[in-house]
């Protein structure tokens, strides 16, 4: 799968790798200790919010499952 | 004395020939055909090419009369052999709908559960009919947000998604949350929830009843996807529980893997 930034799909990839190893072998297995990924995160999110902000994607103002509040379950 | 006289007659009536003629042709014909066919999972694009033998057999009767006028009579049997051969390419690319995915958030909280944001760029499949209403210069492209939380000590996925353009025409948000079964051990339960909003004028209603229509039609496609990338990681390991692998569902769901499982916005 590709990123919406030409550019960061390699970037993208290489943290994907990282957080799936993490999440399959720390955080579903409660280890809590430190996040090996937060470096190529950093990368990859420098190149995908420059992309972002490049074509006018709106995505920011939403709050994290903003709109869900509004609907009852 | 004998005299030998030799008599002529002649006939003077003209004269009929017969001809019997068999003629055997070998045609050779190549066609070509395409066709394309749908699965599941996957497109196939399938060429198809056809080579047709045939055998003919003539049978040719020709009447000539003396004064040079032949008719001629063909008889033609033939016989085809067609042979089609089809290959059939697989792109095996579950969403190919789905162009890009990208996290743009995540955070582990206090409480060991994942929050994460993503966003998703999908294609924006109009049908027929309203291709001819909206204009040409509609994007075609769809921008969706997916908000995710991961709860292991729950166990529990719930994510939130709802498309960022084409608003007005339609807006769709829907939610799933996945968790243990409470009757049925070692099973998930998957609940789903949408709603739909259209702004357009006058067009609302119908809009509306469209979307609803077609995110039913294609709950069926969204969970044999889910089926599918579940299986894939079964496969991995026979002996794992559903559970585990919803987790790891779960997993691929936050990772580059394409998303089938998850609620597709079908616009």
């Amino acid at each position: 799968m590709n990123s919406v930034g030409e550019a960061c799909t390699d970037l993208k990839r290489e943290y994907d790798q990282c957080f799936n190893r993490w999440f399959a072998e720390k955080f579903l297995k409660g280890d809590r200790s430190g996040d090996p990924c937060t470096e190529t995160f950093r990368k990859y999110q420098r190149c995908v919010q420059k992309a972002i902000k490049e074509k006018d994607i709106p995505i920011d103002g939403v709050e994290f499952m903003g709109p869900n509040k509004d609907n009852s379950t | 004395m004998k005299e030998n006289i030799l008599t002529y007659t002649s006939n003077p009536e003209s004269l009929l020939l017969t001809c019997v003629c068999v003629c055997v042709c070998v045609c050779v014909c190549v066609c070509v055909c395409v066709c394309v066919c749908v699965c599941v999972w996957c497109v196939c694009v399938c060429v198809c090419v056809c080579v047709c033998v045939c055998v003919c057999v003539c049978v040719c009767v020709c009447v000539c009369v003396c004064v040079c006028v032949c008719v001629c009579v063909c008889v033609c049997v033939c016989v085809c052999v067609c042979v089609c051969v089809c290959v059939c390419v697989c792109v095996v690319s579950i969403s190919t709908h789905v162009l890009t995915e990208d996290v743009v958030y995540r955070e582990v909280t206090a409480d060991n559960r994942l929050l994460s944001r993503r966003l998703l760029m999908k294609t924006n499949r109009l049908p027929r009919w309203a291709e001819h209403i909206f204009p040409s210069g509609i994007s075609r492209s769809v921008y969706i947000i997916e908000d995710s939380i991961v709860d292991p000590v729950n166990r529990s996925l719930t994510t939130y998604t709802w498309n960022l353009n084409h608003t007005t025409l339609m807006s769709v948000e829907e939610r799933c949350v996945f968790q243990d079964t409470v009757e049925q051990p070692a099973t998930t339960q998957l609940k789903r929830e949408a709603w739909i909003s259209s702004s357009v004028y006058g067009f609302s209603r119908p809009i509306q009843e469209f979307g609803l229509a077609r995110l039913k039609s294609n709950q069926v496609k969204s969970m044999k996807g889910l089926e599918y990338a579940l299986s894939n990681l079964q496969g991995e390991a026979p002996q794992r529980p559903l559970r585990d692998s919803v987790k790891d569902a779960a997993k691929s769901l936050a990772s580059a893997a394409a998303a089938p499982q998850k609620p597709q916005q079908y616009i």
